[in-house]
């Protein structure tokens, strides 16, 4: 190593790398033949999530399921199968003592706020769709708009 | 490769069977016939299959190969251009170089006889350097590692080069066993295998199908015994599967809902490290015990506020509802029911007061009269209040009235309100008229709004959900179906379901301490293996302990004799409520943690400080003092944050001075590596460090002691040794994996030290410095071997100091 690069401040050891270690987790995950895809899935965003947010302690795991859950929400509530395994998880993390009922709860409204916001989206697309269909022969951008402005 | 028979034995060796019967020995050449078939077909197969790859490689070659065709036939079109030998360049360049080297040492002009013109001459010196220090390839570690089962040297024969006979050895140990090769295990090849299908398919694994088999391919007996069998058994798991495919799709996102609660979360126990809170842990491997904590979070009984229907399907909505719905369908009702002699309930149309007088009934009326009527009506609730007939309904009042609060605001307990009501009478709903002020939910009840469904059978896992959300959250059926059975139940159906089935003696509570737990029904409920409810009825005592009270656990007095501290691996104990004499962490004398299962005030607890300012890092702290870093959970100043501020963090509980987490929070210096002053390689600092810093953690493999001792025997032959003694089960071996405090070399008079410390349950060792180090100094610690297992270079000189007689990057065990 040059000597300017030895006495600079930068420093890359034990830097992880964050791709590297996300390919590296599932990769480990992969491994196991009994797990189905998306108890893989929900498993390796967990641990991505950890990682990067270094949770450390048992007294940081009630932040933690409701960052997750606000974080992950609007993509897990496109995957109910997924999002299915993130409930049993939490459930589990209640039977530890790690996740309290009040938490518990926060997490899953914040879910269901989510999905909620998911279907409304969903409406406002089918009813933009519609008035197209509609056959009012406005031009796609200045639909979206004129839709914007009545709803 | 399958092995060829002729025919011709085959029916030889069924000839020779003539007591069997003439049945068998049919079946038996039938069968051979049938794999002689099947030979010919794979072979057929196999023709068409080459011819093809031959195709395909051609093509592909062909293109390869035509570029390079192409160039080489316009080079010796150019070179035909020229007036040289053309394409001779070879021996033409011989005759005439370019230019010519000649050795070191050789006078120029010397042998030039044969050279021409504008020979350039360099003699060539190369200065003699050192060679740097041997390396080895290493693979960093930023925590331990528990050593993989292929790792392990055990059992396989290991090479080392000797460097006294300059060869290489094979290294035997006398009290390894020296295990007899293995017959090679046969390997089935594709043909074989499907030989083996197709006749597992259709036979038996009998004593003749065998022979016959082993005759057609290579491996012993029992091996094709055993393929047999399992193909068989495989052929008949994909018969079922294809029957039941469809069988439990009932969502759309196909979760089986015939598995028990523990099934579902099996994977995820299995794979979840509760001690790094992650999934798949290298460090503790999986397979983990599930222990649930003595005391756990329930919710707090006095804030369940059912201030607000939960969802559409909230049996409160529908009370409310119910409520705001003007007289005239209500009248008609009343009118049908009083007909009936029903006594009806009477919602006065006063919104203010809910006042709700249900009477003990006895009913003449069918259920199904009464849902008749209520179809017939034009406008339908899908909750009525109506009573049902079998249900005599006590009602208390205390509850029930609230003036406070508002309209839709029902503060009940649900034993006492009667929701249920029959199927028939909920199937169907229609839409709301807009008579309804809940216009708000107008359009989704338009699309949402199925009523609840015909089928409220509750599959096994839906029952053990809700035995699950009883235990969490007490008899609330909107927090049940919200966070235990959505998208399965919806809240009203939680709500039949409790009330049909809560006659029991169950009491949701929660005491405010938390230490009592819901009893569920318990013969509604599995009993696991891993039983986590044993719970005594009663309050749990409350043990009193004050700091300096005898409470702490016995090995602190150990430690306050100067003593060390245990240096036993910590197992988390599964003792419920209380640690009694059998808790395996009191007979190994390591401290309960909180991973264990006993309550937290057990006895044998580590209790954690309470600096205040101190920063723990004086024998002022207990756990400085005891070897232990201090622990968020359960140190009372010593807190940290995480999260990267991207997306917020947790609420501070402290300022969070301490600095007794150095290996926790992975606060180390920057080492730098290069060539040792004394030995091989050697780390260095690179910043200046005052006396008792953190330096940085030892990280390696963790292995066990055996298998420690058989790496050992190389590595000292080599006179290199990475090995830690970590305590009593496991070593740590950085010879594979590590980081860079592995090169810190030997010295009796070092300026580090290494610490084993007690991390959150694991032992860690840290090198910490031991006086003031200036940056750009080299890293020596104290290997301390005992006296008779020291490398030469490491016995301690009488008298004289002689640090430069230190060696190549070696060390053996350390203690």
């Amino acid at each position: 190593m040059a000597m300017e690069q030895v006495l600079a401040e930068r420093d890359s050891e034990d830097e992880v790398d964050d791709d590297v270690a996300d390919l590296e987790d599932r990769r480990m995950l992969d491994d196991f033949v009994d797990v189905s895809k998306d108890e893989k899935q929900m498993m390796h965003l967990w641990n991505s999530f950890v990682r990067k947010q270094r949770v450390l302690a048992d007294g940081h795991i009630p932040w933690a399921c409701e960052a997750f859950s606000r974080l992950h929400g609007p993509d897990l509530v496109q995957a109910p199968s997924v999002l299915w395994c993130w409930k049993l998880f939490m459930i589990k993390l209640w039977n530890h003592g790690l996740l309290d009922a009040r938490m518990l709860n926060s997490c899953n409204v914040i879910l269901e706020e989510c999905r909620s916001q998911r279907q409304n989206q969903e409406i406002d697309h089918m009813n933009i769709d519609r008035i197209k269909l509609g056959g009012v022969g406005l031009e796609g951008a200045r639909m979206g708009e004129l839709v914007r402005f009545l709803i | 490769m399958v092995s060829t028979t002729t025919t011709s034995k085959s029916t030889d060796s069924s000839k020779s069977r003539n007591s069997r019967k003439e049945q068998v020995s049919g079946d038996l050449e039938c069968l051979t016939s049938k794999i002689n078939q099947l030979k010919k077909r794979i072979q057929a197969e196999r023709v068409l299959l080459v011819k093809e790859k031959v195709e395909k490689n051609r093509e592909k070659l062909g293109k390869d190969v035509s570029h390079l065709l192409s160039l080489s036939k316009q080079r010796t079109v150019d070179s035909s251009k020229e007036n040289s030998e053309g394409g001779r360049m070879l021996s033409a360049r011989m005759k005439n170089p370019a230019c010519i080297l000649t050795g070191p040492g050789q006078i120029l002009g010397d042998d030039n006889s044969s050279t021409q013109e504008a020979a350039i001459h360099i003699s060539a010196k190369l200065p003699p350097t050192e060679r740097i220090p041997p390396y080895t390839t290493w693979i960093f570690l930023d925590r331990n590692q528990r050593m993989a089962d292929d790792q392990s040297v055990v059992g396989r024969r290991r090479i080392y080069y000797d460097q006294n006979g300059s060869e290489a050895l094979i290294c035997s140990d006398s009290e390894e066993e020296i295990t007899e090769p293995d017959e090679e295990k046969h390997e089935f090849s594709e043909t074989e295998n499907r030989i083996i299908r197709m006749v597992s398919q259709d036979y038996e694994p009998s004593e003749e199908v065998i022979k016959i088999l082993t005759q057609y391919i290579g491996g012993s007996t029992s091996e094709i015994h055993e393929a047999f069998i399992t193909m068989k058994t495989e052929n008949e798991a994909n018969e079922l599967k294809d029957g039941s495919v469809s069988a439990d799709n009932e969502h759309d996102w196909s979760i089986s809902l015939d598995k028990s609660l523990s099934a579902s979360l099996d994977s995820l126990d299995n794979l979840f490290c509760r001690r790094c809170l992650v999934f798949d842990c290298r460090l503790h491997g999986y397979s983990q015990t599930v222990i649930s904590p003595t005391e756990r979070q329930y919710y707090p009984l006095e804030s369940q506020e059912n201030v607000k229907p939960c969802s559409d399907h909230c049996y409160l909505q529908n009370r409310a509802v119910n409520k705001h719905s003007n007289h005239l369908d209500h009248v008609s009702e009343t009118t049908t029911r009083t007909s009936d002699g029903v006594h009806k309930i009477q919602i006065s149309g006063d919104p203010g007061k809910r006042k709700i007088s249900q009477q003990t009934t006895t009913t003449s009326e069918e259920p199904k009269h009464v849902s008749d009527d209520q179809q017939e009506s034009s406008l339908k609730k899908q909750k009525r209040l109506t009573i049902p007939d079998t249900v005599s309904v006590t009602i208390e009042d205390t509850q029930v009235s609230n003036d406070n609060v508002n309209n839709r605001a029902i503060n009940v307990d649900q034993d006492e309100l009667l929701m249920a009501s029959n199927d028939e009478a909920t199937s169907s709903a229609v839409p709301f008229s807009s008579s309804l002020s809940v216009s708000e939910n107008v359009t989704k009840y338009r699309t949402k709004v199925k009523g609840p469904p015909e089928n409220t059978e509750w599959k096994p896992l839906e029952k053990e959900l809700y035995m699950k959300g009883l235990e969490i959250f007490g008899r609330n059926s909107c927090f049940i179906a919200r966070n235990l059975l959505s998208g399965l139940k919806t809240c009203i159906e939680v709500a039949n379901y409790m009330y049909n089935n809560g006659g029991t003696s169950f009491t949701a509570c929660s005491t405010s301490d938390g230490n009592e737990s819901a009893d569920g029904d318990p013969k509604e409920r599995e009993t696991h293996a891993r039983s986590r409810l044993l719970r005594k009825k009663g309050r749990a005592k409350k043990l009193k302990y004050s700091w300096k009270s005898a409470g702490h656990p016995s090995m602190w007095r150990r430690i306050a004799d100067g003593k060390n501290q245990s240096c036993k691996q910590y197992i988390p104990c599964e003792c419920k409520p209380m640690c009694g004499k059998e808790c395996p962490c009191l007979d190994n004398a390591t401290c309960c943690e909180k991973y264990c299962g006993c309550s937290k005030s057990c006895k044998n607890r580590f209790r954690g400080c309470h600096c205040a300012k101190s920063q723990c890092r004086s024998r002022q702290c207990p756990c400085f003092a005891a070897g232990r870093e201090c622990d968020p959970d359960v140190c009372r100043n010593c807190w940290v944050s995480c999260g990267d501020a991207s997306i917020g963090e947790p609420p501070r509980r402290g300022e969070g001075q301490c600095g007794n987490m150095r290996l926790l929070l992975r606060q180390q210096q920057r080492i730098l590596l290069a060539k040792s002053d004394v030995a091989g390689w050697g780390a260095f600092l690179k910043n200046p460090v005052n006396k008792n810093d953190y330096l940085g953690e030892y990280t390696g493999e963790l292995i066990s002691h055996r298998e420690a001792d058989k790496r050992g025997k190389i590595y000292d032959r080599a006179n290199s040794s990475f090995l830690f003694d970590l305590n009593d089960q496991f070593v740590l071996d950085a010879y594979r994996k590590g980081d860079k405090l592995k090169f810190a070399n030997h010295s009796s008079n070092p300026n580090c030290y290494a610490k084993v410390m007690m991390v959150a349950g694991d032992h860690r060792v840290g090198i910490f410095a031991k006086e003031r180090i200036e940056a750009g100094e080299e890293l020596f610690y104290d290997y301390r071997y005992g006296p008779d297992q020291a490398p030469v270079w490491a016995r301690k000189p009488d008298g004289s100091d002689r640090d430069d007689f230190l060696v190549p990057q070696g060390r053996a065990k350390k203690h």
